[in-house]
């Protein structure tokens, strides 16, 4: 039986699928953005190694290194190939390590807000009528307010710290969660094999984990991309403002406002570059995602 | 008389990018004014390919690789966009098979009836008006005029029809195609609009082509018939004579696998040119096999009981009591089915049998009355042990294999998952080897265990659906429409199979379909519903000779007739 298994699923793993699949990663517009996506999060994961100096060790940081021009070469001999911010920090460093707090809130809060946002859709969507009424007014609460809003005002609640940036990015996001999966859940849960496995006598908890979800889940994987990248705009956005993360783990978010005072002076690249990097990141994602979508789209993956 | 419409050696083609499909192979016909030729053929036969293939519709990557398509002597594959659109509404109509989807819902009957007639025929204002009406008339809907503000969901199913043939009509065609025309539609309504396509064919000495998958219509309206098979043209010729003398083997297979309504069969013929081959079907040795374990108990012989039945459902929700409005889908229904019978429940759609199958499966709750299953009182959902141990007798087959599968679950744990819920195998080798039992027992074979069930063609995934209800180990089998998303060869096959299941396993069926042919062929019993009551419950035979209720009287009579076989 064991080699007759096998032989099935070699024959499923090798048939049309697999060259749709890499038909499709091989194209330019979803090779040159993972590129760039394993290139940043390498970036973040081995900060420490590839930074050339520590921008949080302040006993190497030096203001009289403050506003250092692209190029120059700092006190301590190593050159700041993007330049030093206004306490004297390598630019270069402290992207890859504000690229790091950046990924950590944006993914955290991701995680987080996918799980919330999935329980929420799904219990709406299987139960329907008062229970699904009262969550999804729950929901259209939650999305009529600007993301930026809530969030604001949650920060000035809970008070400044990644943990807390966490949080309000998560709660700032679960609604958009809980309403993509409700619709697609709703559409699933009038199918027959809900119906077959009600019958079966199965409990609702089981009917919801291994029925629902996971042919509800599909659109929340894109979604998820895309929001991720939002989610990194709007951390940004809060540390731009000042209520973000602390300035001792920049983001880039803070990176960028940090550099704002100067930039009349002519101190562009304190500012400049690391926009230059969120705009990346962010680009990259959405179109990973865009093209995730694709990928996914059922007509391929039928 | 010359030909109206001539396509020799038509072969039509997809190209995907892995693979290429000949959807039509080398298919000639040819079609005079005033004649019926029906194309008949299984679903992929590619009968729907020929009709899209002729008014230059097909769906992009299909196209013509070869043969030529005359209309009027003309080759209608020369044209360009332009010509081809004026040909598609003056010359040619065409009629599809689902009346919801087939008329624009924002524009009134009248409206979309005169956007098309000022563009076929060029009439504008009050002669538009009363051209309109005048094909109104001619396809039998009542008081035109007052109709032609109403929108198509203020119309019924049938009517919808009609209109879509007025629409066909519009521009005075010399040739129609009707892809489907009643499929959609419930059998007394597919009488009456098969008659209509008949009388307007002779009338106008319009040719029309019809696309259908049932021999019944093509028995019942066309001159000549066409039968596909596999993209190819396997037989044509005259209607009597395909249906009373077939010559290749696929129509003999395809017209022994029609259900009679005349008589019963013991089982449908065994057709094996489709399916692909022969399917070794194993028998169980109930004394023995896990299938069996469970029936060594006491039942009562009254497997389900029902008891002043009611159910509404609620049309629009409101405050106020005289603000709400209801459908009543199931009124005092009464009946009971004894152990081991296969009771058929049958009616027009929205007559309720269907509501019937969810409220005994326990679906919906009830508004009001009882249901017993062997003596256990389950009405509503309440979860007492002896509840919850009489509704694992029950188990369910649904109408659409499409949808009754979870299509992220592979085979193997979509069969074994009622065993493994209530644990009623020791081990998991054990569990494995049952679910290899029952696949082999409906007929799948254990190489299916580790597919998913997108790999299956529909009549497979109704065994797979099967075998999952034989997993519970079930006394009572509700099967809903079990047949009816199926081809008819397959639907032979999945009959003859809950046949052999019934006399292997001892089961009780309810039988719920639309199709009187097939209830003949599958039940002891029978009743009749119409608008969510009983109108009669007989034995089956007594009901097909002797119908007492006058509906009753009424569905006999429009059942399409096969005493041609």
């Amino acid at each position: 039986m064991k080699d007759g298994q096998s032989l099935i699923e070699d024959k499923l793993n090798s048939a049309k699928y697999k060259k749709i699949l890499k038909a499709n990663f091989l194209k330019p517009a979803t090779l040159i953005p993972i590129l760039l996506l394993t290139f940043i999060a390498g970036c973040a994961i081995f900060a420490p190694i590839l930074a050339p100096t520590n921008p949080y060790d302040l006993a190497i940081v030096s203001i009289l290194d403050s506003r250092l021009p692209p190029g120059e070469v700092m006190f301590n001999g190593t050159v700041a190939w993007l330049g030093t911010d206004g306490a004297g920090r390598d630019v270069l460093s402290a992207i890859i390590y504000g690229l790091r707090t950046s990924l950590i809130v944006a993914l955290t809060s991701a995680a987080i807000a996918l799980t919330v946002g999935l329980v929420v859709g799904l219990i709406a969507a299987f139960y329907g009528g008062r229970i699904d009424a009262f969550l999804m007014r729950i929901v259209d609460i939650q999305l009529s307010f600007p993301a930026i809003l809530i969030a604001l005002v949650l920060l000035a609640l809970l008070g400044k710290g990644v943990d807390k940036v966490i949080i309000a990015l998560a709660i700032v996001q679960w609604a958009l969660y809980a309403r993509t999966v409700r619709a697609t859940a709703i559409v699933e849960r009038r199918k027959e094999y809900i119906e077959a496995a009600s019958t079966l006598g199965l409990n609702n908890f089981r009917i919801i984990l291994k029925h629902l979800l996971p042919n509800s889940i599909s659109p929340l994987i894109v979604l998820a991309t895309l929001q991720t990248a939002h989610s990194i705009s709007i951390e940004a956005t809060l540390s731009f403002l000042g209520v973000g993360v602390p300035i001792t783990e920049p983001s880039l978010g803070s990176l960028i406002s940090n550099g704002f005072d100067f930039i009349l002076s002519g101190a562009y690249w304190i500012t400049f570059f690391p926009g230059v990097m969120l705009l990346a990141t962010v680009a990259a994602i959405n179109i990973f995602g865009d093209q995730l979508r694709t990928i996914l789209n059922p007509r391929h993956s039928k | 008389m010359t030909d109206l419409l001539n396509i020799r050696k038509l072969s039509v083609s997809f190209k995907m990018e892995y693979e290429t499909t000949d959807a039509v192979r080398n298919v000639s016909i040819t079609l005079r004014p005033g004649e019926v030729l029906g194309i008949v053929g299984e679903s992929g036969a590619g009968k729907s390919t020929i009709g899209n293939a002729i008014v230059n519709l097909l769906e992009p990557p299909g196209e013509i690789t070869r043969g030529e398509v005359l209309f009027k002597g003309q080759d209608l594959r020369n044209l360009d966009d332009k010509q081809m659109r004026d040909v598609r509404g003056k010359k040619i109509g065409m009629i599809f098979q689902d009346p919801q989807t087939s008329l624009n819902p924002l524009m009134t009957i009248g409206g979309q009836l005169i956007e098309t007639i000022n563009k076929t025929i060029n009439l504008y204002g009050s002669e538009a008006t009363n051209k309109v009406i005048e094909l109104l008339e001619s396809v039998g809907i009542d008081e035109p005029e007052a109709r032609l503000n109403l929108y198509p969901h203020q119309f019924s199913g049938g009517m919808r029809q009609r209109v879509v043939i007025a629409l066909a009509l519009a521009g005075d065609p010399d040739l129609i195609i009707a892809d489907e025309p009643t499929t959609a539609l419930d059998v007394s309504i597919q009488a009456q609009i098969l008659d209509l396509i008949k009388k307007l064919c002779q009338e106008r000495q319009v040719g029309v082509i019809i696309i259908t998958h049932d021999i019944g219509v093509i028995a019942n309206i066309s001159d000549r018939v066409t039968v596909m098979f596999n993209g190819q043209a396997v037989e044509s010729g005259e209607v009597k004579q395909i249906l009373t003398n077939p010559k290749h083997e696929y129509t003999k297979s395809l017209i022994a696998a029609v259900p009679r309504g005349d008589r019963k069969v013991e089982r449908f013929k065994s057709i094996d040119y489709i399916e692909g081959g022969a399917q070794t079907q194993r028998r169980i040795d109930l004394d023995q096999h896990w299938l069996g374990k469970k029936f060594t108990q006491h039942y009562s012989d009254t497997a389900i009981s029902i008891n002043d039945l009611n159910k509404k459902y609620s049309l629009k929700k409101a405050f106020l009591k005289r603000n709400r409005s209801y459908v009543h889908a199931v009124k005092d229904v009464s009946l009971s089915i004894k152990t081991g019978e296969s009771f058929g429940l049958v009616g027009e759609s929205g007559s309720g049998k269907s509501t019937i199958a969810k409220l005994v499966a326990g679906l919906v709750s009830t508004d009001k009355g009882s249901i017993k299953l062997f003596d256990q009182e389950v009405t509503n959902k309440s979860k007492g042990k002896d509840v919850i141990a009489a509704r694992r007798n029950l188990q369910m087959i649904f109408q659409d294999p499409y949808s009754s599968l979870n299509a992220r679950m592979r085979v193997q744990d979509i069969v074994s998952e009622p065993i493994s819920y209530y644990k009623t195998a020791s081990t998991n080798m054990e569990m494995r080897q049952i679910v290899r039992d029952l696949l082999d027992h409906v007929g799948l074979g254990s190489n299916a265990m580790l597919k998913y069930p997108h790999e299956f063609s529909g009549g497979q995934r109704q065994r797979i659906s099967i075998a999952r209800a034989l997993a519970s180990r079930p006394k009572i089998l509700i099967c809903d429409e079990p047949t009816s998303a199926l081809d008819v060869s397959v639907q032979a096959h999945i009959l003859n199979l809950l046949k052999d299941l019934q006399d292997d396993l001892g089961l009780t069926i309810l039988f719920i379909s639309h199709d009187l042919p097939v209830i003949r062929q599958m039940c002891d019993r029978v009743a009749v519903m119409r608008h969510g009551s009983i109108c009669e419950i007989a034995t089956t035979d007594s009901l097909f000779e002797k119908p007492q209720h006058e509906y009753s009287k009424h569905l006999l009579e429009l059942m399409p007739k096969t005493d041609f076989i």
